[in-house]
């Protein structure tokens, strides 16, 4: 055998053992990576339970049916509550996990039978229910079974791709006949007696169009605090200063942000109404801000923060709700559908709660939430023509249309992109007559800020207001008085760049003089 | 080819190689661990017309998928089912292969159930509701309480879950049977709601054992029962043999609490409580025993003080009128002898006493010694007992200023003057003052 011919052998047999080990070690990178997942889903399973447990209003007891065997007593109806609870919870934990095996201790014989069959299901699931009332019908004698009625909501929906679908949000009314074994409380059998669809009956609002294509309004960020430092900060006189001012440039309505989770000082929400009111400004109050998870299991939270704010929301003042601000900018993050149902229902429930017409802020009309929309709004901050596009887009929809953002920068030393005042006013007159007749309006914003920080760091945040930041008018308010303005010249075209052209200048020279003192050194040196 | 495999080229190669195997095999292993793709299955573009055809069966809900003229569907279209059910979405899947296509969907609860089919990117949504079987014995009856006073106030309570095979309570309605120890007889049909049928059972008049049955439809269960108890005392006969005896602390009185019922007449349960109350403003009475068959009498001991008692006896509703029970004195009422014996020791003798029925008193009846001054101020008091029907007694030396001495016994008192017992010691030089 020649040396090549060895080391060709001792190749084939390294080649296998190499093999070998390299399957070993990706086995072992498998198995790591099945216990992270598992991980991951036991993780979200134990979040989606945690925030359940601490939302108010999940079980409240009803009146008690008349002539029962024995009276039930409170520490035996708060051991039902408990148990019963988290039946409820080992039933999400299922559906979510397929882990079965907590299921025995909160369930039995027919009961038992259905939940082991649901948390089989192919895939993963998510169910929670919540504001359960439940109306005693039986407590026996012997103080080990109950009979009642749980009237309560659900929402349900399959996780696939980054998104939820098979979803729904019902209302259900169940049967349960629950045993003492054990020391534990235990369901053995329960019945649908009725289960729908969460709906809420539609409401009219007479004259929308007109008053929707009437707005002539403005997003109110303060000069002071502002973006998320607006509530916590809140200046009642500072507010009613500028509601003044927005009622002297001539706008109607007025739009501002409410966070979620309710920020402090948000209770003074009723003043900043009222000053509304007293300037005879309509307000759209835009909710959720910030939120972008769109979970199931949020939503009992999210109803208990809509129905603090409901009292607030049904001040005469305010014209429209937006229950969330630019949501298709979370349908790749959240999932298309997952948004959908969860502003679907959220709209519905908001209409209901407040009788107010709603909207979602939407940078594109999204057809199926439109469903649910009293009016279609959209923002646009790009060129005239693709607002014309837009625009027709969303009145395709046949229900009242409102530009709910617009805006313009007048920041000169925006690179690459600068904008002068002038453009900035041309720009206001070319929206405003794309829009007129058509539609309503909210211009962003009223303030050029100089405090606080912007969304994101964006500086070009700073430069949009009408107003400069100590409150003097930018030519565009000549457009809001109704003035014509000409479109900008070739000169003020050159002339915006002056500060970059400026900057040039300099750095170019400055080259220069460092290339020359260079060529002046190596002269030298060769000399 | 010993020049094209060169020992670089090797190296190369077989790096190369490994390197593709690992990454092959991470991909491998990585889809292992990643859930199937659930929208693996061809969707389709254009809504297709479907409709679902359910069947229910014992254990399960057989759906077939069918298009609206009813051919089958086109093959490889993902089919999922979703049913909304008190135990969350019940989902199954599978892909059209054809002919027709079923899912089985194991769900055998009674009641409404909403659904949502999907075929492709189709969907159809609607509920469709399940009645309950007819019911299977055994039927579990469950009684509360197992026993039951015939006087009334809590009827026990009867309730059945009357199952189908597939643990669904029933609709149809439930016959409760009652055979009562008097031989009498009640029933009642009670409809199934809120997944129960519950009723209360009246107790009758009569004690003894109530057997129970529930039946409904053709399921039987096992008979159950209820003990019927008398109810609490209403009514009794309370006396006492004599009503006067010595107070000597051994004579006693026999009180006897008799026939004692419930409103109905019925004798009251063994262990019922008695309790014999009472005294007089020297001596309370508190006892309390068992009522046995109806009766308990009570031995009640003399009190050592004579005078009247009055006692009572209660039991439940029942409280007797209060019976004056006489506490006679030990000793006959008339006079008895008092006098000095010896001066040194001083000793006393009193006696004999007599008691009513012309006996010497009993020996070891205590007789009261007390020393007044002159001024009827108590100087000095002890007891001693009688012996055959006589007290002969040392006293200690008495104090100057004593007068007289009271002999008491049973309340029976005499007075012996101690102006001897002074004058004695005065002579006297045996003895010291």
């Amino acid at each position: 055998m020649t040396p090549l011919q060895q080391k060709r052998l001792v190749w084939l047999i390294m080649i296998p053992v190499a093999l070998l080990l390299v399957m070993g070690g990706i086995q072992l990178i498998s198995v790591l990576y099945g216990v992270s997942q598992r991980a991951r889903v036991l993780d979200s399973a134990l979040n989606l339970i945690e925030p359940r447990l601490a939302a108010p209003g999940r079980l409240e007891w009803l009146e008690d049916d008349t002539g029962l065997p024995r009276a039930l007593e409170q520490f035996t109806r708060e051991k039902i509550t408990n148990d019963y609870l988290l039946a409820n919870e080992e039933l999400t934990f299922s559906l979510l996990t397929g882990d079965s095996s907590g299921l025995g201790t909160y369930f039995q014989e027919g009961a038992l039978f259905d939940v082991l069959q649901s948390s089989r299901n192919p895939g993963r699931h998510k169910y929670l229910s919540w504001n359960h009332k439940l109306t005693l019908h039986f407590y026996a004698p012997d103080g080990a079974t109950v009979g009642f009625t749980d009237r309560h909501y659900y929402a349900q929906g399959t996780l696939e791709t980054n998104d939820l679908t098979n979803a729904r949000i019902g209302v259900r009314e169940l049967d349960v006949i629950a045993t003492l074994d054990d020391g534990n409380w235990r369901i053995h059998h329960w019945r649908n007696v009725t289960d729908t669809p969460l709906s809420y009956p539609p409401h009219v609002f007479p004259e929308l169009n007109e008053r929707v294509n009437n707005i002539r309004g403005i997003n109110y960020i303060a000069r002071s605090a502002p973006f998320d430092a607006l509530w916590p900060n809140l200046d009642l006189a500072e507010i009613d200063t500028d509601f003044a001012r927005i009622q002297t440039l001539g706008f109607n309505t007025v739009r501002f942000f409410i966070p979620y989770p309710a920020p402090e000082g948000l209770e003074l929400l009723p003043g900043v109404l009222d000053s509304a009111q007293t300037h005879g400004l309509k307000v759209i109050p835009t909710l959720l801000d910030t939120y972008t998870r769109y979970q199931l299991e949020d939503l009992p939270e999210i109803l208990t923060y809509l129905d603090a704010l409901t009292p607030a929301l049904t001040h005469e003042a305010v014209l429209l709700i937006d229950v969330k601000n630019e949501a298709d900018r979370d349908f790749k993050s959240a999932g298309l559908n997952r948004t959908r149902t969860v502003l679907g229902f959220l709209l519905n429930y908001v209409r209901a709660a407040t009788t107010k017409p709603v909207t979602v802020g939407l940078i594109t009309p999204d057809p199926v939430l439109v469903d649910s929309m009293d009016v279609v709004s959209l923002h646009h901050y790009e060129g005239i023509p693709e607002l014309q596009n837009a625009l027709a887009y969303a009145l395709e929809f046949a229900k009242p249309v409102i530009l709910e953002e617009f805006g313009f920068h007048s920041w000169e030393r925006k690179l690459p992109d600068p904008h002068s005042d002038a453009e900035q006013a041309f720009y206001y007159q070319q929206v405003l007559g794309s829009t007129a007749g058509q539609a309503g309006w909210l211009a962003w914003t009223l303030y050029d800020l100089v405090e606080g920080d912007m969304p994101g760091g964006r500086e070009v945040e700073r430069h949009l207001g009408v107003l400069t930041a100590d409150g003097k008018d930018k030519p565009v308010t000549r457009v809001l008085a109704g003035e014509h303005v000409s479109a900008p010249g070739g000169v003020d075209r050159v002339l915006k760049y002056r500060y970059f052209a400026l900057v040039g200048v300099l750095s170019i020279a400055f080259m220069l003089v460092v290339a020359y003192a260079f060529w002046r050194f190596f002269l030298r040196q060769r000399t | 080819m010993p020049g094209l495999l060169t020992k670089k080229r090797w190296r190369v190669i077989s790096t190369l190689l490994l390197l593709m195997l690992l990454l092959g095999g991470l991909r491998w292993g990585l889809n292992q661990q990643r859930p199937a793709p659930t929208n693996a299955a061809q969707q389709t573009s254009a809504p297709l017309e479907f409709r679902g055809v359910f069947e229910t069966r014992d254990e399960d809900v057989l759906l077939t998928f069918v298009t609206a003229d009813g051919s089958p569907l086109p093959a490889e279209l993902r089919v999922r089912a979703t049913f909304m059910t008190p135990a969350g979405p019940l989902v199954r899947e599978t892909v059209t292969n054809g002919f027709q296509t079923h899912v089985s969907m194991p769900f055998v609860r009674a009641g409404t159930v909403p659904y949502r089919l999907e075929v492709g990117s189709s969907v159809q949504e609607g509920a469709f509701v399940r009645a309950a079987g007819e019911p299977v014995t055994p039927l579990q009856l469950n009684i509360g309480a197992r026993a039951a006073r015939v006087t009334g106030g809590h009827d026990p309570a009867l309730v059945v879950h009357p199952l189908d095979a597939q643990h669904n309570v029933t609709d149809l309605p439930v016959l409760f049977q009652a055979f009562y120890p008097d031989g009498t007889y009640w029933e009642r049909t009670v409809s199934v709601e809120h997944l129960m049928a519950w009723t209360f059972v009246p107790t009758g008049a009569s004690t003894g054992t109530l057997g129970i049955t529930a039946t409904s439809h053709n399921a039987r269960g096992e008979r159950g029962e209820v003990d019927l108890l008398p109810g609490i005392s209403a009514n009794a006969t309370y006396g006492s043999n004599k009503t006067a005896v010595l107070a000597s602390g051994r004579d006693t009185w026999q009180l006897n609490v008799k026939d004692t019922q419930d409103t109905l007449n019925n004798i009251v349960s063994d262990g019922t409580s008695a309790v014999f109350y009472g005294g007089n403003d020297t001596l309370d009475l508190y006892v309390t025993r068992s009522i046995i068959q109806g009766d308990q009498p009570l031995v009640l001991p003399s009190p050592p003080q004579q005078g009247t008692y009055s006692v009572r006896v209660n039991s439940g509703d029942y409280l007797s009128q209060p019976l004056e029970l006489l506490g006679l004195p030990v000793v006959k009422s008339e006079r008895f002898a008092v006098q000095w014996v010896s001066a040194s020791p001083l000793s006393l003798r009193a006696g004999p006493f007599f008691s009513d029925n012309n006996a010497l008193v009993d020996s070891g009846t205590l007789v009261r010694l007390s020393v007044f001054s002159a001024d009827d101020a108590l100087l000095l008091s002890f007891s001693a007992p009688v012996e055959d029907g006589v007290l002969i007694t040392n006293l200690p030396p008495l104090p100057a200023s004593s007068d007289y001495v009271l002999v008491d016994i049973a309340g029976q008192q005499q007075q012996l003057d101690v102006r001897w017992v002074h004058a004695f010691q005065a002579d006297s030089t045996d003895v010291t003052p």
